[in-house]
């Protein structure tokens, strides 16, 4: 029972999906049969309702009728909803195509209105019969568009070649049309100069929809563009012309006109260049028969065409590949907008280089001040706790015990180191500008790391290290010598730290331009590669030994005072790199 | 005669998804709808699931919940399907009409 109820819980939550979404297909595209669809979707569910209530009251066998026929309502209503659709795609041709109507059937029925158009202004001038001549001779020929038929209302019929073939291949369907098309053009061009039916046909090619237009492109760059120029050369031209241009698929008939059908038989690429070859076979002898002005023809007639065909030509760079002289302006416009988008997608990267940098900046400016702030924070308590600590060691608050007393010096201690680490952490982020400029001074090198040494030696001492010093005396360094030599004794110290016994450190000192360059070297068991920029971070120890914020600090007082600082390490040793404004006095 | 008017009735849904195939079959050829063998195969599912569920009142009279449990089965499959079918129809629509 209890299985029962859930699967027919999920059915039916799974017919309301159905349901909402078919709504949302109707909702974006509002038609006849999409109602008559949800209507019977929208049965599903009542049929699911009924279920529950069927089941759960066990009703007797009559109700079980109410299935059968909600079934059936569903069943007409999607005939209903499927004749509706078929209509519907026979009727209508605008937005119906978009969505719905495959491409070889969009493209049948753009021949056909193309083919129609011809028709209905030839069939006046040469009767009905000689049209249907026409198309039955193409249909000797090209046995695709057998399902053509001129009706009696004098058009071109196709519907039942759309419904008879299964899959219709654009390629032999657009090379049978394409002849049929060029046969009652040169028939309509007999009564009519040829000028006026280019222009009819750019009106009516520039109405076929965007998504099959490439058919129409060889169409057009041999009907609009070229016909009209060859339409006007005189018979011996024509003749020459015939001679010269010797293409496979393509041909020229006695008045001017092309016959450029057989190209459909070659791929895309190899049409184009079909026609690009063509056209340059005939320029040079048009240039002779018209001189340089042919150039200014074709482009005007380039130019002239619809432009579903240009926006499709300039998709695939055609224009560049056009002979010199011709759409030489639409050349550098492409050209420019080529430019143009590269500068663009630079810039871009450019963007996203300083925004990436900007968030690690104010990232770094954020960790500062919670640094700062918690430093801060820390500091004013344990002044007070230091205070009483030590009025408790001197006895000022009462006796103590010696257990006591040893309790406290513990406190003492790890007192004095908290308060170290909180100066230390203070010097990470604050290192305020404009006082450093008070407190800077010109101080020699070589002083300041022997007070270093002093102060560290007797560390080296134990680890029985040995410390060389080689420093010009002159060298001078510009800045707060107090935070300087707290920069270099970090150093000092961390190489005393990873250097191992007996081991040897060496600093060196010497002018670099206008900066004092500092080296300290060790022996020791050196730093890996990947993290020699991590080192400088605040807080990162290399074997979790310390707090971390001796390099960090370093870092930041040689930074604040426009310096620079960085680490090298070649398997074993390291050597640090300190370079502080100086010179030689 | 209850049972009989069930007969009746559950011929007739039989067969009118011919006459509605007939349909389908004629709008394949004008449209591009990519997975309409989908949706064939959802409705197929789902009318088999619904065979199995009229069987029972049709034969005995009566409801089985075994069969009433299995025929729910297949119609919760053929709805999965109709369901993916008709998303991927919203989806391609959606991109069209942009």
């Amino acid at each position: 029972m209890t299985g029962v109820i859930i699967i027919l819980t999920i059915n039916l939550l799974l017919s309301f999906f159905i349901f909402s979404i078919a709504f949302k297909v109707y909702r974006m595209y509002r038609r006849t049969y999409l109602i008559w669809f949800l209507i019977a979707l929208s049965i599903v569910p009542v049929i699911f309702i009924y279920s529950f209530i069927e089941f759960s009251l066990n009703l007797p066998i009559y109700a079980s009728l109410f299935y059968p026929i909600g079934i059936i309502i569903i069943e007409i209503l999607v005939i209903i909803a499927q004749k509706s659709l078929i209509s519907s795609v026979r009727t209508e041709e605008g937005e119906e195509y978009k969505i719905l109507l495959r491409e070889d059937v969009a493209l049948i029925r753009a021949f056909k209105k193309l083919s129609n158009y011809i028709i209905g202004k030839i069939s006046s001038l040469i009767g009905i019969e000689n049209v249907k001549r026409v198309l039955e001779g193409s249909i000797e020929k090209y046995p695709i568009i057998a399902g053509c038929y001129i009706g009696i209302d004098e058009r071109l019929k196709t519907k039942p070649m759309e419904e008879d073939i299964d899959e219709i291949q654009e390629e032999k369907l657009s090379e049978a049309f394409s002849y049929f098309i060029t046969k009652l053009i040169e028939l309509y061009a007999t009564f009519v100069p040829y000028e006026k039916i280019a222009e009819e046909l750019r009106i009516e090619i520039g109405k076929i929809d965007r998504r099959i237009i490439k058919w129409f492109i060889p169409f057009s760059f041999f009907k609009l563009v070229m016909e009209p120029i060859l339409r006007e050369c005189r018979t011996e031209e024509l003749r020459e012309i015939r001679i010269v241009t010797d293409i496979e698929g393509v041909s020229i008939t006695k008045k001017g006109g092309i016959e450029f059908h057989p190209i459909f038989g070659y791929r895309e690429k190899q049409r184009e260049e079909k026609f690009l070859s063509f056209l340059e076979r005939t320029r040079h002898i048009l240039e002779r028969f018209f001189g340089e002005s042919v150039y200014d023809k074709i482009t005007e007639n380039f130019r002239k065409l619809p432009n579903n065909v240009k926006e499709e030509m300039y998709r695939y760079d055609f224009i560049k590949k056009l002979p010199k002289g011709i759409l030489e302006e639409e050349k550098i416009t492409l050209m420019s907008r080529e430019r143009l988008i590269e500068e663009l997608a630079e810039r871009k990267k450019k963007l996203e280089e300083a925004y990436r940098r900007l968030t690690e900046a104010k990232f770094d400016k954020m960790k500062s001040t919670f640094i700062d702030i918690i430093a801060h924070e820390l500091k004013t308590p344990l002044t007070a706790i230091k205070t009483y600590t030590d009025l408790l060691r001197k006895e000022k608050l009462g006796k103590l015990n010696k257990i006591q007393r040893e309790k406290l010096e513990k406190m003492a201690k790890n007192i004095e180191r908290l308060t170290k680490l909180i100066d230390d952490m203070l010097q990470i982020p604050s290192v305020d500008i404009k006082e450093l400029e008070l407190r800077k001074e010109k101080f020699y090198v070589k002083e300041a790391i022997q007070s270093i040494i002093t102060e560290t030696e007797e560390m080296a001492r134990e680890k029985k290290q040995k410390i060389n010093i080689n420093i010009e005396d002159s060298l001078t360094i510009e800045g707060d010598r107090k935070l300087i030599e707290k920069a270099l004794k970090n150093i000092i110290l961390n190489a005393i730290k990873y250097t191992h016994e007996k081991g040897i450190i060496s600093i060196e000192a010497k002018k670099d331009g206008s900066f004092a360059h500092l080296i300290i070297k060790d022996n020791g068991k050196g730093i890996p590669p990947s993290e020699l920029e991590k080192i400088f971070e605040p807080f990162y120890t290399r074997d979790g030994g310390g707090v971390g914020l001796g390099l960090a600090i370093a870092k930041n007082v040689v930074e604040s005072h426009g310096g620079k600082i960085w680490a090298e390490s070649k398997g074993k040793g390291s050597t640090f790199h300190v370079l502080l404004k100086g010179g030689i006095i | 005669m209850i049972r009989l008017l069930l007969i009746v009735c559950t011929l007739v849904s039989l067969l009118l998804p011919i006459l509605s195939y007939r349909y389908f079959y004629q709008i394949m050829k004008l449209i591009k709808v990519r997975i309409g063998s989908v949706l064939v195969l959802g409705a197929l599912t789902v009318v088999a699931g619904y065979i199995f569920f009229i069987l029972p009142w049709i034969f005995v009279g009566d409801d089985i919940e075994e069969i009433r449990f299995f025929s729910y089965s297949i119609i919760l499959l053929g709805l999965s399907i109709l369901t993916y079918g008709v998303v991927k129809i919203y989806l391609d629509w959606k991109e069209v009409m942009k």
